[in-house]
Formats: structure tokens, sequence, C-alpha cells
């Protein structure tokens, strides 16, 4: 009890703790949603694939001394759109793009920290993600492309629905399913970029995927998978947050850690139930 | 004589300069119930995507109802393979069949009308599968989905149904469950049915065309009962045989000599 107290204490009395609370909150809400989708979709890699791309925009915001956010967005956008384009254009392999366009947009990242003069940044809050330093201006960031990424979503939830469950019916319909691949691939984009201060760009995956996971445990609505998800997802990044500061551990580290294995345990126990 | 509902002149497809469809030429008319049977890669899919606008052919050309294929589509129902669905996506029947009455025109944050649902409970009751209404679509037998399928495409209101392979592994009562109701609903609509299953093809359909990369289509819409007994013919005694690659290679000789 007396550890609460003095989390709630911390909590009102230091910006950078309220920043991460807000951060793990909004960076649930993407993750139920856009978790979801892509977990139904099978875009984990891919979305993984966006995320690791980004790092080299990271690098380059460093080098050309901008915010290093916003390179990073750059890049995931950029990223996106290629993957989509070449897929539809040509039929290399999804798997085998991805796996190039990781490790380059890893090795333009290193390449451009490299360039920099002097004393290379510390580059591990980026890959592994320091919720405890969460600035206000990423806050802003944050909050605008949360937002976005809800309307795109609730605006065109049957629609969204439709493609993602039967993509060829859907183009059958009317719907124009170039729009909604294109877009889908925006929002992972927008999600990674979110996600990257909280989790880090090598951790975002497990983030994206086992709030859904857990959720899919206990219902097969696609909505009510969605909120679970984001709910699941609220209570354990705070609980690893809380353990991050207390422990003083990496934050990243210890929010998917506690989800993970409380993925396996949820997983386990509802197996057991259910036979 | 009557305008054909589907009317294909001198159409060609190929996939990265290897030709799927060749000069296929085939007028199919109101109500009228047509299995078109022919070996895997022979290009029956292919040639129910051309129809729907999935495919673009390389050349010839299509009218549905006298539009063309733009327009005339959304004349269309479509019910795809079940082997190639996602059956883990987490959505239940009354769902499915719902999206049959999605279009982009519905804009943003639509939702279903109470019209939108009364017509898919009729489906439902129609096809009998409205006890099935809230089960997630994994959670089926092959002959449930199926219906369910092709409760999605009437959800639209066709006036041409297109099936791609409705009875592939089906066990024979719900094959024989399906192929009542298309012939129940063949009174309102054209169907056009893609096969394997030759033992239905003499039962039900009133006309039947080979496709393997050519068309051989026998029927027009007075001669056709005559004409499937005769390609019927040499089908059955082959598959009899357990040599279903040389039905083709029969049926095509034989075919030249009309």
């Amino acid at each position: 009890m007396k550890v609460v107290v003095k989390m709630i204490e911390a909590l009102l009395k230091y910006n950078f703790l309220q920043n991460a609370v807000y951060s793990a909150l909004m960076a649930s809400v993407v993750c139920g949603i856009i978790g979801t989708i892509i977990v139904e979709k099978k875009l984990v890699m891919m979305s993984g694939g966006i995320a690791h791309t980004s790092f080299g925009g990271v690098g380059l915001g460093y080098y050309l001394n901008i915010e290093p956010i916003f390179g990073a967005m750059f890049f995931a956008l950029l990223s996106s759109v290629v993957i989509v384009t070449i897929r539809r254009k040509t039929e290399v392999d999804s798997d085998t793009l991805i796996g190039i366009m990781w490790a380059m947009g890893m090795s333009l990242g290193i390449l451009f920290i490299s360039f920099m003069k002097g004393y290379p940044p510390d580059m591990s809050s980026y890959l592994f993600g320091d919720i405890l330093t969460v600035t206000n201006l990423d806050i802003k960031v944050m909050l605008v492309l949360v937002i976005f990424v809800v309307i795109a979503i609730t605006a065109l939830f049957n629609q969204w629905k439709a493609y993602l469950f039967d993509e060829e019916f859907s183009y059958v319909r009317g719907l124009n399913t170039n729009f909604y691949e294109y877009f889908l691939f925006i929002l992972i984009a927008l999600t990674v970029i979110v996600l990257i201060r909280v989790t880090g760009i090598i951790l975002i995956i497990a983030l994206l995927t086992a709030p859904p996971a857990m959720a899919r445990l206990f219902t097969y609505n696609f909505k009510k998978i969605i909120i679970l998800a984001i709910i699941f997802g609220m209570i354990f990044s705070i609980l690893g947050l809380w353990l991050s500061y207390l422990f003083n551990i990496p934050s990243g580290a210890s929010i998917i850690l506690l989800i993970g294995s409380t993925y396996f345990l949820m997983a386990t126990i509802v197996q057991k139930v259910k036979t | 004589m009557e305008d054909p509902v589907i009317e294909i002149k001198n159409l060609y497809v190929s996939y990265n300069e290897i030709p799927v469809l060749e000069n296929i030429n085939i007028s199919i008319y109101k109500n009228q119930f047509l299995a078109i049977i022919g070996p895997n890669g022979g290009g029956k899919t292919t040639l129910l995507k051309v129809i729907l606008g999935i495919v673009s052919p390389n050349k010839g050309q299509i009218k549905i109802d006298g539009h063309n294929i733009d327009q005339g589509r959304k004349l269309v129902g479509y019910v795809p393979q079940i082997s190639d669905f996602n059956k883990s996506f987490p959505i239940n029947v009354q769902d499915v069949i719902l999206m049959g009455r999605l279009s982009d025109q519905k804009g943003l944050f639509h939702n279903y009308s109470k019209k939108d649902y009364l017509a898919a409970e009729n489906i439902m009751k129609q096809l009998d599968i409205l006890n099935l209404k809230n089960r997630q679509i994994g959670k089926l037998s092959g002959g449930q989905l199926q219906r369910v399928l092709i409760g999605r495409a009437l959800a639209s209101n066709p006036e041409i149904l297109l099936l791609d392979e409705p009875t592939a592994s089906l066990d024979a009562e719900s094959r024989n469950n399906i192929y009542n109701i298309l012939k129940e609903l063949n009174d309102e609509m054209t169907i056009l049915v893609v096969t394997h299953d030759l033992t239905a093809v003499s039962s039900y359909f009133d006309s039947i065309a080979c496709l393997n990369k050519n068309m051989h289509y026998h029927g027009g819409k007075n001669l056709l009962k005559e004409d499937v007994d005769q390609v019927y013919g040499c089908p059955v005694d082959l598959i009899a045989h357990g040599i279903p690659h040389r039905v083709l290679g029969e049926h095509e000789g034989g075919s030249k000599d009309d």
C-alpha cells in the first residue's frame, strides 16, 4: 500500500512520470487497434520491418540536427509506401522484401550516426525505449497521431472489417482496396512512431501483438478484441512502467516482459479451462 | 431471341505472358444454370475473376446485361472458394452476410441500417443458417460456411451469381443441399458454377461448358439438354477410370468434331 501512495505522490510531483503515463496510455490505444489489425491480417513481420527501417530516420535526424522522431516518421512512412508499391507491382516475396529493408534501415541509421562529428549520441532509448524520458513534444506528436489513427479506423470501421476479412470480395463490392492497403500501411507507420519512445524500435512487435493475442483468448468479436486489447495494453504498460520506476530497470523491457509472460500464463490457463 | 445476360467475345487473358484463356466466346442467358468444368489450371477461376473485374483481360469484350464490367459487375454476386479464407478471422455469420450490403458509397461512420439487418435475417432464414447467426465462421462446417458465403453474395440482390467450386470438399449430403439451394435460386437469377463435381452436372445444371484455356461450349439456350448429355457422357466415363486428366484430352478431340 505504501508503495502505491509513494508512486501516486511521485506521479503528481514529476512531469516526466506524468508524460510516461500519458504515453503508455496512448500507446495502448493504437496498439489495441493497429495491433489487432496486423495480427488478423498477418502483417506482424511487415510492421517489424517498418519499425526497424525507421531507425535510419532516427540516425538522419541526429545527423541533420532535427528531432529524431520526425526523421523516424519520414522513414517509416516512406518504407511503408515503398513496401506496398513493390508488393503490388512485382512478384518479390514480401518476406524477402522486409528482410532487406529491415537491415538497410538499421544500417542507414548507423551510417548517419557515424558521419556525426564528436561523441556519438546514445541510441539506446530509441532502440529499447525509455518511457521516462518522453518529452512534452513527444507527447504532442503522439497525441496527434493517436487521434488520427482512432478516427481513421472508426470512421471506416465496417469498410476496414470487410477489407481485412476478404479483400477480393470487398473489391467486388466496389471498395477501393488499393486505397485501404496504402492507408493501412500508413497507419502502421504512424503507430510505430507512437511506440518508439515507449518500447523502442526493437521491442515494438511485442507490444503490438501481445495485447490482441490476450484479447483473442476471450472473444471472437473483432470490435471486442480491439477494446479488450486496449484495456490489457493499458493495464500492463502502467504496471510495467511502475516496475521500471520501482526497480530502476528499462521501461521497454519491463513492459514487454510483463505483458509477454502474462500472455503465456493466460493462454495456458485458458487452454486448461477449455479442455 | 432475348439479349444475353453475359456476353463474352474473343477474350484473351495471360499472366506474365503465359496464356490462361484464349479466344473465349460465350453468351449466357437469363436464368441459365451453367456449369463450367475443366482441369485445374484450366482458367476457370480466372474466367470468373474477369467477369468480376478482378483480372483485366488482354483482349476481348465482356458485356454484362449490356453494360461494361465496371457497371455490370454490380449485378453480380460472387461466392469464392472456401479454401481461400482466413477462417480464424474474428467475424460471425451475420457480419459476413452484412458485408454483402456494403459498398464504398456508404461513406464515413457507416452503420448497417435496420433494412440491412432485416435483409440479412431473411437470407439466413432462407438458407437455414439463422441459428448460426452469432457463430464465428471458423466454427462452421464446410457446408454451413458455403451457405454463409452464398448468403453474403445474395445480400447485394444480384441478378447473376458466380460460384467457384461451391461443393469442393463437402460430403454428399451438404453437396446436394447446396445444389438444391442453387436450383431454387435459379428461378430468380442466372447462375454460373465452376466445379469439379461431375456427378452433379447432369442432374442439376441445364448447360455445361468445358474450359481448358479454350472454351468448349455446346449449349445455345434451346438445345441445352442434348448437349449436356453429349458432353457429360465423356467425362463421367473417364472419371470412373480414375484418370481425370484425360478428361479434357479426350473431350477436346470430341468437341472439335462437332
